[in-house]
Order: structure tokens, then C-alpha cells, then sequence
């Protein structure tokens, strides 16, 4: 069985609680004391006490902070990061979105489009997100009405153009009656396509559309030594090895000495994407943590110089470009600061401001990044683990940024 | 890609990450099934050379036996560090007087154990077994996550933490808990004891059991537990879902002796397993959030 990961994304008051507790209810995975718990005095069933973990987030009714919630189906084990909506969390929900297959975005039929549906747009730009699912729910509220979910999904698809995302699909739900959560029911025969639980079943997760013909990245997380062998320990990012190719360090473009590779606890032949694996090299090389190491020479880009799409994550600073940061891709650390910004984008119509000198709080920019030493990176589009970092405090320690390679 | 393979290739990484960027790391381990899978993930990551943690146990003293025994044979065969600190030792140092109750709990004591360790042992890194399915407040934890200088977590401001770029940089005092395993669900850790013949403590399986009726659930009749006139004594055959206390952790009614048969047991169950068996949770709607913001793990 697989698992696929995907983010609940909504405006306040939309019903994304609602429609989690549905999801969970109508596969059978809330148990007797969960439910006997979120039962409230007068209220009934209280399905956000399932998802909002947090006093305050109880107290007051909205979700401050990702919560994490699993299920499954006789096809699919999935794990849902059920993101914050409010605007002022899009941090949160940047973070609970980075790791996931799906994207699903709810809007209220009544409501309809809000400011803060293009802040999750936007979000989803930012990651790339693989797949994005847009839930219009309350379609009990409108009448099921054909139009109405029509209209919202020819402004979300100029959007998603706008913005260059994957064309997402549509699904017209009611958390509330359940229409088109995990059955179809009978009040929108107009709709012919999967219900929410149905895409989510047999959408692609992201495992199996990494690209193996891609250059070979093993990036280097721990080094550990006994007697006088170097074990070397790290992901397979990218690529395959054996132990019969030549491995190039990146940046010295130095070749190595490859004696024996380990996988889980067994000696192997072979290593894929994604293996974390134990590399024993010959010879008196010595790496360290952020090196990586490949088979083809200059396959990655190696400068001082890099243009990246920023996310700005802190809300007690923020983007100074007169200030030094720490910049983290995989275990490669460098200090850096900020040559250029380009441009912003506009959370409204996604047009880019250009002419501004910085970024605050879930903000989204183009910058030239300058590193105070060369680094090994790739486009996020190429290989998205050497393409993707953050940006680090050094007073207060905090991750402030993240940023993807273009 | 089968998913406990995802699972698990994520909580390697982790670890792999915590061994990188922390000077003094060490494991927690309780006798519990969700710290065994740890030290059995830890070797597998380290392999072929041994898992470089040392694994710190906070002794409540109200231990069972079994949890004991396992521990130290496990501690045994694999070569591993033990520590011990214990919260006898944390009520004596402070004078505390511990309340008299039916069912004395160590558990929030044990929370100043930790902290006391940490400042003793110069602790920066603490890996734990907390999932988020086993309860809301853990659900809402980042993996990497940082303690203040008080060991209080602080659950409205937490670091960003997007894809596997974990960061572990702190300051002065402050204590970061690593949860490797907090997107496995107690199924997960199941399904991986089966396919990795993981040895876990026998009081997962069902045994007999001397215990007193307390609220409908059964506890374990122990030197910990105050009996009075009026109790209700049964011998039932009983296992233990999870493992904590002897005195807040309630044993379930089962027969089950074989993983296969806990798994098919926990299928068709209808309670959650803290919720089943956890008498600290049972306090307030945010118990274990208010645990956490005392230095709980």
C-alpha cells in the first residue's frame, strides 16, 4: 500500500474542519472516545475539536498551526496537514504544504474566491506543488448549484494560468451532507467526476513521478569514522549508483574511490533515488556534511550566485538587505546576503512589483542571492532537493526564509 | 513505494540529521514499543557502525518489571549507553511532596527529571517516540522542536519547517526534541514490529494479571498503588497497549498473543490507545499541552 500526503487549505468558516471530520468519519477512522470528545455542551458534534489541537485554537475557533491527521482506505494510507487559512499563518501553511502530493484548497460556494484563496495559490506556486484539488464546499447552501460552481472555477482556472500552476481539479462538495466527499450522492447529477476521496485514492503521489534518469546527487548528511575507514552517510537525492561507477566530488571535481555502498543493513550492489544509503570511500579524501558528491562532471552548478523565488517566514523582521544570513540547502551552509531584489508578487492579481527594496511576512520575491563562498546547487525544476533551502537567523537561530532555485 | 518504507526512510534521515547537528544527542527510552522501533531505526541508520546515541531512561521508579527487563537485555545485546536518572532522586533533591493519592503519578515530575538531566549531561538534543496520532496537542509538533531555557515548548511559535531541512540551531540553554517517528500511526508501528521482527516487552501480549477496577479500567496492583477496603480485586487475562506508569497506565481485557493477533485486536478496536489506556490524559481537554509547556517530553 502507498501513502500520499496532501494539505487542507481554507478561508475561515469555509468548513475545511467539517470536511476533514467527514473524511475521517465516513472512512471509519474516528474512534468512539474521539468522537464522545468532541462532543461540546449545547452544540453537538464539534468536528474542528478533531483537527485544532492547540487551547487557544479551540477557544477561538481557528487553526493557528499546522495539525497533522491520518486515515486510510482499503487503497491508501494518507496523511493530511491540515494548514491554517488565515493570511496572517500563510507561514504555517507554507510549511505544512511543503511536503505534500495534493493541495486541496477549499472555497465557500457562498463566499466564493477570497483574498485569501489567492494567498494559497500563491503558496502552491511557490512549492510547485504536484496536484491541486479545489474544493468548493456549502454546496447544500446554494442549491447545488451548477452555476454558481461553474463560475468559480472559470475564475480559478485564469488564475491557476496566471500563476503557471498544474490544472487542478474541480469537485463541488458539501462537508456538511457529504455530496461528493467519499460518495457521490444524489443532489448533483450535473457532476460527473470523482469525488474528493476518489481523486485522492487514485491521484499520482510524488514517489512515483521522480524522474530516476536525472544526474546522480548524494548529498552528505554525517560522517563517521572507525579505525582508518570514512563511512559517509546521506541520501540518494537523485540517480543511481553501483559500485562499479566513479563518484566526483562537485566542487573539486576530484575523482573517488567508491569500495563498498550499504542500504538499510545489508551490504548492496546497487543503491536508487531516494535510498538512504552509507557510502565507504578509498583513498585519504575527506568530506564533510553539505558536500555532494555525483558521477558526471559540472552537472551542477557551482557559483557564488543564485536566483531564487523567497518566501520571507518571520514576522519580527523583515528582508534586510544589508543584513547577513545563513544560508541552508540540504547540509550545505554558507553566510550570504541579498544582492537584488526583483520584484515581489502581488497577492491580489499575482502581477510582479518590481522597484521595492524588501519582504515581509508571507510575502513572496525574486532575489539574487551572493554566497561568501561557492556552494553545489541545481534548479528546483531539475532535481528539487539541491534546489531548495532556507534562510537562517544567526542572532536568534530562527529559519526566517525559504527559497526555491531558479 | 510501500508506505513503511516512506515511514521509515523518513525517520532514518532524521536521525541521521539529529547525529549531524548535535554535539551530546541522546534517545529516550521507556520500555515502550514506539522508543524500541527508535533504537531499532537508529542502528539501521548508523549500520555498519553502531547507532552513536546514548539512550537516556527517566526512571518514575513506578516501573513494571517486565519494561525493566526488557530494557536492560536490550541495553545488552546491542552494545548500547544506558543513563538513568531518576525521579526518586529529583523528589529528594527538592523536597517534594508527592501527593498522596490512589493512583500516585509520576508523570508530571518527571518532566524536572528531564530538564535536570538535560543541564546535567549538557543534553542538546533529545529523540522521543511521540507520534502525532496519539494525541492532538502532539499533532500539532513540529520534528524538529525547540525547547526554551525553561524546557517549555512553545506551541504559537513554532519554526518553519518546510521539507526535510531541519533546523537545529539554538541558543544558549535552549533544547530541541527530535520525534522521527511522528508520522507513524500506532498501525505503523505494529505492521513494522511484524515485518522487522522488532523484540518488544511482553507486556504487550496477553498474560494474567492481579488488578484493581479504577473507573472501569483495570490498573495493575502494584506497591505503587493505594488499595483500600472497598477495591475491587479481579484476575483478569489482560495485555498493555501502551507502556507507561503501573500507575496510569490501564491494561486491556485480551487474549491476544502474537502481533498478528494485536493487530487484528487493534483493527477492529474502537478507542484510540491513549485514550484506552491513559489515565494522566484523562484530565483535562489539554493535558498533554499543559504537560508540554512544563518540559514534557
Amino acid at each position: 500500500m502507498d501513502l500520499l500526503r496532501f494539505t487542507t487549505a481554507g478561508s475561515v468558516d469555509d468548513g475545511k474542519s467539517t470536511l476533514i471530520g467527514r473524511l475521517l468519519h465516513d472512512t471509519g477512522n474516528i474512534k468512539e472516545d474521539t468522537a464522545l470528545s468532541v462532543i461540546t455542551d449545547d452544540k453537538g458534534l464539534n468536528l474542528a475539536y478533531i483537527t485544532d489541537g492547540l487551547r487557544l485554537e479551540r477557544e477561538g475557533g481557528i487553526t493557528i498551526d499546522i495539525g497533522y491527521k491520518y486515515f486510510h482506505t482499503d487503497k491508501r494510507k494518507f496523511i493530511i496537514s491540515d494548514a491554517p487559512g488565515h493570511f496572517q499563518y500563510t507561514k504555517n501553511l507554507v510549511t505544512g504544504a511543503s511536503n505534500v502530493d495534493v493541495m486541496t484548497i477549499l472555497i465557500d460556494a457562498v463566499n466564493g474566491i477570497t483574498a485569501q484563496t489567492k494567498r494559497h495559490l500563491l503558496a502552491a506556486w511557490f512549492l510547485k506543488v504536484p496536484h491541486v484539488a479545489i474544493a468548493v464546499n456549502k454546496m447544500d447552501v446554494v442549491g447545488y448549484s451548477e452555476d454558481g460552481f461553474n463560475s468559480i472555477k472559470t475564475d480559478m482556472v485564469n488564475y491557476c494560468k496566471t500563476l503557471g500552476l498544474p490544472m487542478p481539479a474541480f469537485i463541488p462538495v458539501s462537508a456538511l451532507k457529504g455530496d461528493n466527499v467519499s460518495i457521490a450522492g444524489q443532489n448533483m447529477p450535473w457532476y460527473t467526476g470523482e469525488t474528493l476521496l476518489g481523486y485522492l485514492e487514485n491521484v499520482t503521489p510524488v514517489a512515483f513521478m521522480t524522474d530516476i534518469n536525472e544526474g546522480v546527487r548524494f548529498a552528505i548528511q554525517y560522517v563517521m569514522h572507525e579505525d582508518d575507514a570514512c563511512y559517509y552517510y546521506g541520501k540518494l537525492i537523485s540517480g543511481a549508483i553501483n559500485n562499479k561507477v566513479s563518484l566526483i566530488d562537485v566542487k573539486k571535481s576530484k575523482n573517488l574511490q567508491l569500495k563498498r555502498i550499504f542500504v538499510d543493513m545489508n551490504e548492496v550492489q546497487q543503491a536508487n533515488t531516494g535510498d538512504n544509503i552509507c557510502l565507504e570511500l578509498g583513498g585519504d579524501n575527506i568530506f564533510k556534511r553539505g558536500d555532494v558528491l555525483t558521477t558526471v562532471a559540472d552537472d551542477m552548478i557551482i557559483s557564488n550566485r543564485l536566483k531564487v523565488i523567497i518566501c520571507w517566514l518571520d514576522e519580527t523582521q523583515g528582508l534586510d538587505m544589508n543584513h547577513k544570513y545563513l544560508l541552508r540547502i540540504n547540509g550545505q551552509e554558507e553566510y550570504c546576503m541579498l544582492h537584488q531584489l526583483e520584484w515581489k508578487k502581488d497577492s491580489g492579481d499575482f502581477k510582479k512589483i518590481r522597484g521595492v527594496s524588501s519582504l515581509s511576512v508571507n510575502e513572496f520575491g525574486c532575489a539574487v542571492i551572493e554566497t561568501e563562498a561557492v556552494i553545489a546547487y541545481d534548479s528546483y525544476e531539475r532535481i528539487k532537493e539541491t534546489g531548495r533551502g532556507v534562510l537562517i537567523d544567526i542572532e536568534s537561530n530562527k529559519t526566517i526564509a525559504a527559497f526555491t532555485i531558479v | 513505494m510501500d508506505y513503511l518504507k516512506t515511514l521509515e526512510a523518513e525517520a532514518i534521515f532524521i536521525l541521521r540529521e539529529t547525529a549531524a547537528q548535535f554535539k551530546n544527542p541522546v534517545l529516550l527510552f521507556s520500555g515502550g514499543k514506539d522508543s524500541t522501533v527508535l533504537i531499532h531505526l537508529a542502528q539501521k541508520a548508523f549500520y555498519p557502525l553502531s547507532t552513536p546515541f546514548k539512550v537516556l531512561h527517566v526512571d518514575t521508579g513506578h516501573n513494571f518489571d517486565e519494561a525493566l527487563t526488557f530494557r536492560d537485555s536490550l541495553v545488552a545485546q546491542n552494545n548500547l549507553e544506558l543513563i538513568v536518572r531518576r525521579v526518586e532522586d529529583t523528589v529528594r533533591k527538592y523536597n517534594i511532596e508527592e501527593s498522596i493519592q490512589k493512583l500516585p503519578s509520576r508523570n508530571a515530575l518527571q518532566a524536572l527529571t528531564l530538564t535536570d538531566a538535560i543541564k546535567e549531561l549538557h543534553i542538546d538534543a533529545c529523540i522521543g517516540g511521540g507520534r502525532r496520532d496519539e494525541e492532538k496537542a502532539r499533532a500539532k509538533e513540529r520534528i524538529f522542536s525547540i525547547r526554551d531555557v525553561d524546557g517549555k515548548w512553545l506551541p504559537y511559535d513554532q519554526r518553519p519547517e518546510l521539507w526535510n531541512v531541519y533546523n537545529g540551531k539554538m541558543n544558549r540553554g535552549e533544547n530541541m526534541r527530535v520525534f522521527p517517528i511522528s508520522n507513524w500511526t500506532e498501525m505503523d508501528i505494529w505492521h513494522y514490529i511484524k515485518q522487522e521482527q522488532v523484540e518488544i516487552a511482553s507486556l504487550y501480549f496477553a498474560h494474567n494479571r492481579k488488578c484493581l477496577i479504577y473507573n472501569d479500567r483495570l490498573i495493575a496492583l502494584s506497591e505503587f498503588v493505594n488499595v483500600s477496603d472497598d477495591d475491587k480485586i479481579v484476575t483478569e487475562t489482560v495485555r498493555y497497549r501502551t507502556v507507561g506508569d503501573m500507575t496510569c497506565t490501564a491494561a486491556v481485557r485480551s487474549k491476544a498473543n502474537t502481533i498478528d493477533e494485536v493487530i487484528r485486536e487493534i483493527a477492529v478496536s474502537n478507542t484510540t490507545e491513549r485514550g484506552e489506556t491513559r489515565i494522566d490524559d484523562q484530565v483535562s481537554d489539554a493535558a498533554m499541552e499543559d504537560r508540554k509547556l512544563k518540559g514534557y517530553f
